[in-house]
């Protein structure tokens, strides 16, 4: 049997990476730089599937934040459901869904979902205590073509 | 080292913020009415997109007879990733919003955005909302089955 | 006042509750049969409208296998704002959880939104702990005509209902 020691860390270790998994969507939509590097250990993997190879390590991963759109230049919504999260130590697996909503001007301005898909995640709980990505590969399974409104020609 | 005590507290606020929050949603969707209301602290403000502010339970009340709720019209208040910070008796949240009705062509999104929130601990110990700003960030011109059109 | 036992154990059943709410999701989406059957008790009902009743992992398992999945069909059932009252009985604890639910497909266009509703559950913690689904009323309250990619269109009319009662095995 589990002490209340035990039983409360793993209830607070899930809830410290449900936080990092919502700061990941609110940072990103929003432009808060400093918040969306914070999510991340220094050698961590970014798997974004416009990025062939994906995004190594925290200059990386910069460069990716910077090539990303963000309100108030593009109003978009990374909306994350269902985090499954399994705890094994001070390392973690969560897997989630993701859907995305932006504005198209085909709708006349209307959300329309641009993609969606699964989030697959490894989590590192950090010296300071705080839950960090390791690795994110996103696996987007349905995305539409039309681009949407405020996006960078890339 | 924060007790036990302290601890469990802080992850029970952290459930009841989420009910409280969960019940706008619902009771807003479905017509509970009293349900709703609860949400509220006496002087609370709501200030919706494009209206003038709401302020206490009488305008709430006011403002929730004239929303829609089903079987008039069938919406969903969806809301995810709440980042929610607690100090002593009062939090902040905020949370992404998607609201999707009824179109001809099927179900869509109607609006998406995010809402600013402030909620207090109560006398009766239950989390309620002191003010909820909701900012829209995109919505759909034309208006869906059985409910009013945008403002 | 509840003890700190008390109190913790409510948290941790809360916890539970979602993995098995979000089991089902996942499990149906990608194809994971047995995790799927595993979120619900022997005896357990779906009644989906516009569907034959299922009653029992024999009947979930045939809806199952009916059902979409990836690769063959790309969806989301994705569930949000659960809100789960637990009572606690020498009895068996059980738990009522009314949450909402859109479902995303995908179509010739992009992805977009196939329905969206309610689900009206009822749990019970089962003898090895885990709390499975006991029942569940989803509700449709908005669905797409249009068939998605991959996946048949939904019979969504009393009609259809009826013409399904005590069928199996009809594709979805």
């Amino acid at each position: 049997m589990a002490s209340i020691e035990e039983r409360m860390k793993v209830l607070e270790d899930k809830r410290a990476i449900l936080r990092t998994l919502h700061d990941y969507g609110h940072t990103l939509d929003y432009g808060d730089e400093a918040g969306f590097m914070d999510c991340w250990t220094e050698d961590a993997f970014l798997g974004w599937s416009i990025i062939p190879n994906g995004l190594k390590g925290h200059a990386r991963i910069r460069e990716g934040f910077h090539i990303h759109t963000h309100a108030p230049e593009a109003w978009h919504k990374h909306m994350l459901a269902e985090p499954r999260i399994t705890l094994s130590g001070d390392t973690a697996t969560a897997h989630s869904y993701f859907w995305r909503l932006d504005p198209y001007k085909s709708s006349g301005g209307a959300p329309e979902i641009y993609a969606f898909g699964r989030y697959i995640d490894t989590f590192v709980r950090c010296q300071d205590g705080r839950w960090r990505f390791s690795e994110r590969l996103v696996e987007k399974e349905a995305a539409r073509e039309e681009k949407p409104i405020g996006a960078k020609a890339l | 080292m924060t007790s036990i005590e302290a601890r469990v507290l802080a992850l029970e606020d952290e459930q009841d913020i989420l009910r409280t929050l969960y019940a706008y949603g619902h009771s807003i969707d479905y017509g509970l009415e009293a349900d709703w209301i609860n949400c509220w602290t006496e002087d609370a403000v709501l200030q919706w997109p494009n209206r003038p502010p709401l302020k206490g339970h009488d305008a709430l009340r006011t403002a929730f007879r004239n929303h829609t709720h089903a079987p008039q019209a069938f919406h969903k208040h969806v809301i995810v990733e709440p980042r929610i910070d607690i100090s002593g008796d009062r939090a902040t949240v905020r949370t992404m919003f998607a609201r999707l009705d009824r179109y001809p062509s099927g179900p869509a999104v109607r609006s998406f955005g995010r809402y600013l929130d402030v909620l207090v601990r109560c006398k009766d110990g239950h989390w309620r909302f002191q003010e909820r700003i909701c900012e829209r960030e995109a919505s759909r011109a034309e208006t869906p089955i059985g409910a009013h059109a945008p403002v | 006042m509840a003890s700190i036992e008390q109190r913790l154990q409510h948290l941790e059943d809360e916890q539970a509750i979602l993995d098995t709410l979000y089991g089902y999701g996942h499990g149906l989406d990608y194809g994971h049969e047995d995790a799927w059957i595993d979120c619900w008790t022997e005896d357990a009902i779906l009644d989906w409208p516009g569907r034959a009743l299922m009653h029992g992992h024999a009947e979930l398992r045939t809806g199952y296998r009916n059902h979409t999945h990836a690769p063959q069909a790309w969806h989301k059932h994705v569930l949000v704002e659960p809100r789960i009252s637990i009572e606690y009985s020498v009895e068996g604890d059980r738990a009522t959880v009314m949450s909402m639910y859109a479902r995303l497909d995908r179509y010739t266009d992009g992805p977009k939104i196939r329905a969206f509703g309610r689900y009206r559950d009822t749990l019970v913690r089962c003898k090895d702990g885990k709390w499975r689904i006991k029942e569940r009323y989803p509700e449709i309250e908005s669905i797409r005509k249009e068939a998605p990619i991959g996946v048949e269109p939904f019979p969504d009319s009393p009609e259809a209902r009826k013409a399904l009662a005590g069928t199996q095995g009809e594709k979805s």
